[in-house]
């Protein structure tokens, strides 16, 4: 644009040129897509590059090349590792299937039926997402454990939830709002025309459903699938805290730490788990991205969703209401037990658990609290800036450093943890017990977020709205920062806040990370409750889930933009 | 009372407070072509959409045949519609996509490719089966939406704007290939437009509808040449409306006065029962009125005025005439003036035959 530009300028008349000449030189948004040597943007990109390079490349093959050939071997071929490696795969398989499966029957309701309470439902299926992953499986067991209200107050039976049945459960409720998210958005987006067409040409309900209506979901029901996978291979949290004895192979890769500080075994089972997940990501990415059937047809028919038949929207009332009150039972019995004498025994309201949350437990809540900020905005402010300077700029060169910045979406925490711990705890760059590196692996794990968010907007905005600004008159700047900047505040907003909830939630990667006196709160909590502390376990929980939901709301309301209703305003654009 | 093939009788849609469809009756004769036409939210798309039974009615039946269809399910009408947008399954190739009620109905695998394959000769997309409908163009995704709602043979087909998304040239041709077919294959159509060039050269009949009610029902020279009320004439063709005092009249024609012009004109609304100094309506429409550069012998039907604007149409020239006296500014249509150049401000007398003179209304 910038030789264009120019010569564009140059037939304006000299009075013009004059006093917009300067406008016409060098704008800053085509840059994007056009390179020039030695500006500004150029130092941009170039720290990007670098910093991507630095604290997303290098820690990554850091762990690929950490473990030698035999290592690799003999670590892969140990009897626990293939147990784990078996049962990741089987808890992989079923618990995609079921959480989908809720998904799709959940977003199926919201958007093909009228039952009552559609924001309640959808409020309740967010909750999981603001919450620690192993919010579900302290609950259950407290519900189900050994000690549980339902299993031992209740029914006093020995049975216990730990093992992978409870692990299975846990997991579906816990990844069925991603799936429901994805699931909604494509079902929300299908031409009603095409199903009422069908019905049109004699098709009953049922034969529209499965020839029309799930053949269009297709697509987006497997990139669901394929995101849950990705989610659920690396889900640490919930096995940790229910699995018990049964290992999977994050729970085991930490084992081999914590246990035997066998960092080359470690390894090499993360890039076994790595593979997959990068498998998973660019099938989802490229594959189904392409056959995606959901068009935007300019006028609407004025048709409304063409609504299932009673029976149908009776059962899936009652199916959705089901699920609604596991998870308030879920978040209600940690709120009971926070505030009972002893779970199981003593049912006495105390606020004496609430003790705990003070010294080492306060300090980690407040570590967390100020990672989650730093790493959401940071996150927030790199997608946006990789959005704008980094998103397919200039051929195969850029297309590699625009995967990138979509690449840590599909690495687990747990790889990106080992990483970090083999990157920067010797030289050239020593991090390994400052929170400056829990800040660093959470901030490069959530980019992708703001990144995916900006590109999409940035796209939506297309060049010629801020071209309309400078022909009126406003520099490059000031035309960026009057028209490009605020519609992008949204996806900026939403960026921050995903990646903050998904920082202070987290757990995979700071359970490596975290250095003497500098503890984070889901670290903490895991301790406590293998120590069996479970009440103060849970007061903590309580708390971090609180400050979770504090912030996301104060974020809404300082930005002004709602980023947990349905549909479009969900991803703020 | 005799039924039509297709009856609509005191139908009746409110979406909330608005009310969509108010009673409205219209009947269909089998094997025509009736155009419901009307200003966009005039109730014309939700009548189609209640036929086809997508949006059940608050009140009213229609009788498909005689028989009562209003509780019929969507599935088990045979209405087949053609929708503005298509709506062609974007999963499946045309060939798929034009078999897919005839699938539905388990139609034997033989006789699916013999009829699916004449009616893609009879539209003329033959050699395209196995594209997908984003590989075709806009006039061959309309072709393929009609023949997969010709293929069930429908006891009627329902067309929703069915043009609006093909560029003008297109449109044209489209929508006399349709006229076409619908002779050829005799088959009754209920066809939506709001576009009333279109409904005119398409149609057998027309029903105008406005604010979900019907205004006017008949052939699209009825609508044309006696327009039930002022709401019809300019959305007719469009014309120029004078009113008057009524001076000596009979049952066909009628003598009134407008300022001191005096004109004779058609009394095209029978039951309008006119008598001396009533107050009337009358319409002219723009294509109807003749210019002068010299004033006419004969004092009715002229007016006096001056030329404000011209707009060159091609055919035709457009001009705005400000009638000397009278606040009205008429848009007079002439097709033989060959420059504009020096029309502006020019003093003329337009004149019009007494039969063009429409009187449409008592005031």
């Amino acid at each position: 644009m910038n030789g264009s530009g120019a010569s564009r300028g140059s037939l304006r008349q000299p009075e013009s040129e004059k006093r917009y000449g300067g406008a016409y030189q060098a704008p800053l948004f085509p840059l994007r897509r056009y390179f020039r040597l030695f500006d500004s943007s150029c130092i941009i990109t170039l720290l990007l590059v670098l910093f991507i390079s630095v604290f997303l490349l290098y820690p990554v093959i850091k762990v690929f090349l950490y473990p030698s050939m035999a290592q690799y071997i003999n670590a892969i071929t140990r009897p626990l590792a293939l147990r784990a490696l078996r049962n990741s795969l089987f808890i992989t398989v079923i618990s995609t299937i079921s959480s989908v499966l809720v998904g799709f029957l959940y977003a199926y309701a919201m958007n093909y039926t009228k039952i009552p309470g559609k924001t309640f439902f959808h409020i309740i299926s967010v909750l999981p997402l603001l919450s620690p992953p192993f919010v579900v499986a302290l609950a259950w067991i407290l519900l189900f454990g050994p000690r549980g209200l339902i299993t031992y107050s209740l029914l006093r039976v020995r049975w216990n939830i730990f093992g992978w049945q409870g692990l299975w459960l846990v997991q579906t409720l816990a990844f069925f709002p991603y799936a429901y998210l994805v699931i909604d958005n494509v079902l929300s987006s299908i031409d009603p025309t095409l199903e009422y067409a069908a019905v049109n040409l004699g098709g009953t309900g049922k034969q529209t459903f499965l020839t029309i209506t799930v053949p269009l979901a297709l697509p987006g029901i497997l990139n669901a699938a394929l995101l849950n996978a990705i989610y659920i291979l690396a889900d640490f949290g919930n096995p940790i805290v229910i699995a018990g004895s049964w290992p999977v192979l994050p729970t085991t890769i930490y084992g081999l730490i914590s246990g035997h500080y066998d960092v080359h075994s470690a390894a090499s089972l993360s890039t076994m788990l790595l593979l997959p997940s990068i498998i998973f990501y660019i099938i989802s990415r490229s594959a189904l991205g392409s056959k995606s059937y959901v068009t935007v047809t300019g006028r609407s028919s004025g048709l409304s969703k063409k609504l299932v038949s009673p029976t149908t929207t009776v059962m899936l009332f009652v199916f959705c209401s089901l699920v609604a009150f596991i998870i308030i039972v879920v978040y209600g019995v940690l709120l009971v037990g926070a505030f009972t004498e002893t779970w199981g025994l003593k049912w006495a309201l105390t606020l004496r658990h609430w003790s705990a949350l003070s010294g080492t437990a306060l300090q980690s809540l407040i570590n967390s609290l100020i990672c989650a900020i730093i790493a959401g905005f940071g996150a927030a402010l790199l997608g946006l800036m990789g959005a704008q300077f980094i998103h397919k700029r200039f051929g195969h060169i850029m297309r590699f450093w625009d995967f990138t910045f979509v690449l840590p979406a599909a690495i687990p925490g747990i790889f990106l943890g080992i990483g970090y711990l083999l990157a920067f705890n010797a030289p050239p760059i020593v991090l390994s017990g400052t929170l400056f590196i829990l800040i660093l692996a959470l901030l490069v794990w959530n980019i992708p977020i703001a990144y995916q968010t900006c590109v999409a907007a940035i796209k939506q905005i297309g060049d010629e709205i801020p071209y309309a600004a400078i022909s009126l008159g406003a520099s490059s700047v000031r035309a960026f920062l009057s028209t490009v900047a605020p519609l992008l505040r949204g996806p900026f907003a939403y960026g921050f806040v995903m990646g903050f909830l998904r920082a202070i939630t987290n757990l995979s990667i700071v359970i490596f990370l975290i250095g003497p006196g500098r503890n984070v709160a889901t670290v903490h909590i895991m301790n406590l409750i293998q120590y069996a502390e479970i009440p103060r376990a849970v007061v903590l929980t309580v708390a971090l889930f609180g400050v979770a939901i504090i912030v996301a709301v104060l974020a809404q309301i300082v930005l002004g933009i709602p980023l947990f209703g349905r549909g479009k305003a969900r991803r703020g654009s | 009372m005799a039924m039509e093939y297709l009856e609509l009788c005191r139908i009746s849609k409110r979406f909330g407070k608005v009310i969509a469809v108010d009673e409205l009756n219209v009947s269909i004769k089998r094997g025509t072509l009736v155009t419901l036409l009307g200003p966009s939210g005039c109730g014309k798309t939700t009548t189609l959409h209640i036929l086809a039974g997508f949006i059940q009615p608050d009140q009213g039946e229609i009788y498909l045949n005689g028989q009562p269809i209003t509780h019929l399910p969507p599935h088990r009408r045979g209405m087949s519609l053609v929708f503005q947008s298509y709506a062609l399954f974007p999963h499946m190739t045309v060939y798929d996509n034009i078999a897919y009620g005839l699938r539905i109905r388990r139609i034997s695998r033989n006789e699916i490719t013999a009829r699916v394959t004449k009616i893609m000769e009879l539209v003329g997309l033959r050699g395209l089966e196995k594209r997908y409908p984003h590989q075709l163009s806009g006039g061959q995704q309309q072709r393929v939406a009609l023949a997969r709602a010709l293929v069930v043979q429908p006891y009627v087909l329902l067309l929703d704007e069915p043009l609006s998304n093909l560029d003008a040239k297109l449109r044209v041709a489209v929508r006399t290939e349709i006229r076409k077919l619908q002779r050829e294959i005799n088959i009754t159509i209920v066809y939506v437009t709001h576009d009333q060039e279109e409904a005119l050269s398409i149609s057998d009949f027309i029903a105008l509808m406005s604010q979900g009610r019907l205004v006017q029902f008949g052939s699209p020279q009825d609508l044309y040449y006696a327009p039930a009320n002022q709401f019809v004439a300019d959305f007719i063709g469009g014309s120029n409306f004078i009113s008057g005092f009524v001076t000596h009249c009979t049952e066909t024609e009628c003598e009134f006065s407008v300022g001191n012009y005096d004109f004779l004109g058609r009394v095209v609304n029978a039951n309008l029962r006119l008598k001396m100094g009533d107050m009337v309506l009358a319409a002219i429409r723009p294509e109807h009125i003749s210019l002068h550069f010299a004033q006419p012998e004969t004092r009715t039907n002229v007016f006096e005025g001056e030329i404000i604007d011209t707009a060159f149409l091609g055919g035709k020239t457009r001009l705005w005439v400000q009638i000397v006296n009278q606040e009205t500014l008429f848009i007079v249509d002439i097709s033989n003036i060959s420059t504009t150049s020096d029309l502006q401000n020019k003093k003329c007398w337009l004149s019009v035959r007494p039969s063009d003179v429409m009187i449409i209304e008592k005031l």
